[in-house]
């Protein structure tokens, strides 16, 4: 079997786990544009053919497979209710700016709200809704993780509604503003 | 108090409330809509009740149980709406620049925070409390085998496993002697009967000064059974004084009467 797509197809269902291109490139002994080309065509052949229960989660630089929302049911039918994850008010205000500014510090997160916001993202971080990411200066900076995308239903942050927009809001505003405000500079990822 | 932190979970920040405030009003985020809603937002403020000490809680309050952490966050954006509101009041009070510059704070926090409460509804519209997609976990198919390389010989295990051992010795080593001899007290009153004569000698010498304190009371039993056998006389001029010990008599230790 010859085929790159059936071989990435294989590895991941093996894998389970995201794994990074970089890493599917060395193990197929493949170059990693040619591992990139075939991982979109495998995620639109997989998100376009109703034949087909599985989809391509992305997440920065890491793949999964993941099965389809659509087809959520048959999940819920054999795990029960605690993976149930409801969203208090403040939980769902932090992981909205978490979500779309991230990876975001806290201080940003904080400025925003008007309320310190540490209590509420160490528990997004015990739930595995949110995590740590690299340390930047002194602060740690935070971002969404895959369990969140499983429960938006997305198979990349990306695809949140209008989230280049919000991406740029925070710039805006800051530029709007002739007096940098006491927030950090916001990190906006290089991809 | 406790749980407040999870009571914090339910509480609107003050800037949620601030636009709350302005949005009832249908007016636009300035300042001129910010010291409009002052007086609101400070009647607001006078419903929190910050229980400092535990269980000063009232049921029937309507005030709030606020977590005073809350409070301070609250604060801080009440003493800014004073400051405009006395701007608007008084347009000759001249404010500072640190002054100015706060304003100018609160009136962008407010506009950022009114843009991105509206990603809440994005969230809000897609979030489903159980996962939405299921994935695998690593190697999921790979079931826990023992796979010992291929060089690997018997004698191989050796060395470890002494290694094991020879750590979980060290690990269940006594870390202390506990010595519990025990000292017969029948065998105690043959040796000490056997070492008295008429002559008296003294409990120490008896003693001899060694031995653990478990012998001291045996040699100090043997000797009370001696006496209560009317075989030794015992002499003692004061409290704690040295005791002399002599023999009555000539009559021998009879084996045969048990100690109590």
């Amino acid at each position: 079997m010859n085929n790159i797509l059936a071989q990435i197809e294989a590895l991941l269902f093996y894998y389970g786990e995201p794994i990074e291109i970089k890493k599917i490139a060395e193990i197929l002994k493949l170059d990693v544009t040619a591992c990139e080309t075939a991982l979109t065509e495998l995620e639109k052949n997989l998100a376009e053919t109703e034949t087909r229960g599985l989809l391509l989660l992305r997440k920065e630089k890491k793949v999964q497979l993941i099965t389809k929302p659509e087809l959520k049911h048959i999940g819920e039918s054999i795990i029960k209710d605690e993976f149930r994850e409801q969203l208090t008010p403040a939980a769902l205000e932090t992981l909205s700016l978490i979500a779309y500014l991230g990876p975001v510090p806290r201080a940003t997160v904080d400025y925003i709200r008007g309320v310190n916001s540490s209590f509420t993202i160490r528990s997004l971080v015990m739930r595995g809704l949110v995590e740590r990411g690299d340390e930047k200066g002194a602060s740690f900076h935070y971002r969404i993780t895959e369990r969140f995308l499983k429960h938006m239903g997305l198979t990349s942050i990306e695809q949140m509604p209008e989230y280049t927009k919000y991406k740029d809001t925070l710039k805006q505003y800051e530029e709007q503003l002739q007096k940098p405000p006491e927030t950090p500079e916001v990190h906006i990822p290089s991809e | 108090m406790p749980n407040f932190e999870l009571r914090l979970e339910y509480f609107q920040g003050p800037l949620d409330k601030l636009l709350g405030l302005i949005e009832e009003k249908k007016m636009e985020v300035s300042q001129v809509s910010l010291a409009n809603v002052t007086n609101d937002f400070l009647n607001y403020l006078d419903q929190f009740k910050v229980a400092l000490t535990e269980g000063e809680t009232d049921e029937d309050s309507p005030l709030f149980d606020a977590p005073p952490e809350l409070l301070a966050d609250f604060l801080v954006v009440a003493s800014r709406l004073l400051l405009i509101k006395s701007k608007s009041l008084l347009p000759s009070l001249e404010l500072s620049a640190e002054e100015e510059g706060e304003i100018k704070d609160l009136e962008h926090r407010l506009a950022l925070y009114r843009e991105f409460k509206k990603t809440q509804e994005h969230i809000r519209a897609l979030w489903s409390d159980m996962p939405q997609m299921y994935a695998r976990e690593f190697l999921t198919s790979n079931e826990p085998l023992f796979y010992p390389p291929s060089a690997l010989k018997p004698e191989d295990m050796l060395p470890p496993i002494q290694k094991i051992v020879g750590d979980l010795e060290q690990l269940f080593k006594p870390k202390a002697t506990v010595k519990n001899q025990i000292v017969n007290l029948r065998v105690k009153i043959q040796e000490i009967a056997a070492r008295l004569t008429s002559a008296p000698t003294t409990f120490n010498a008896l003693h001899q000064g060694k031995g653990t304190r478990g012998e001291l009371v045996v040699l100090f039993l043997a000797i009370l059974h001696l006496i209560k056998q009317q075989l030794v006389q015992v002499e003692q001029s004061g409290h704690f004084e040295e005791m002399t010990i002599a023999k009555t008599g000539s009559h021998e230790y009879n084996n045969e009467e048990e100690p109590e």
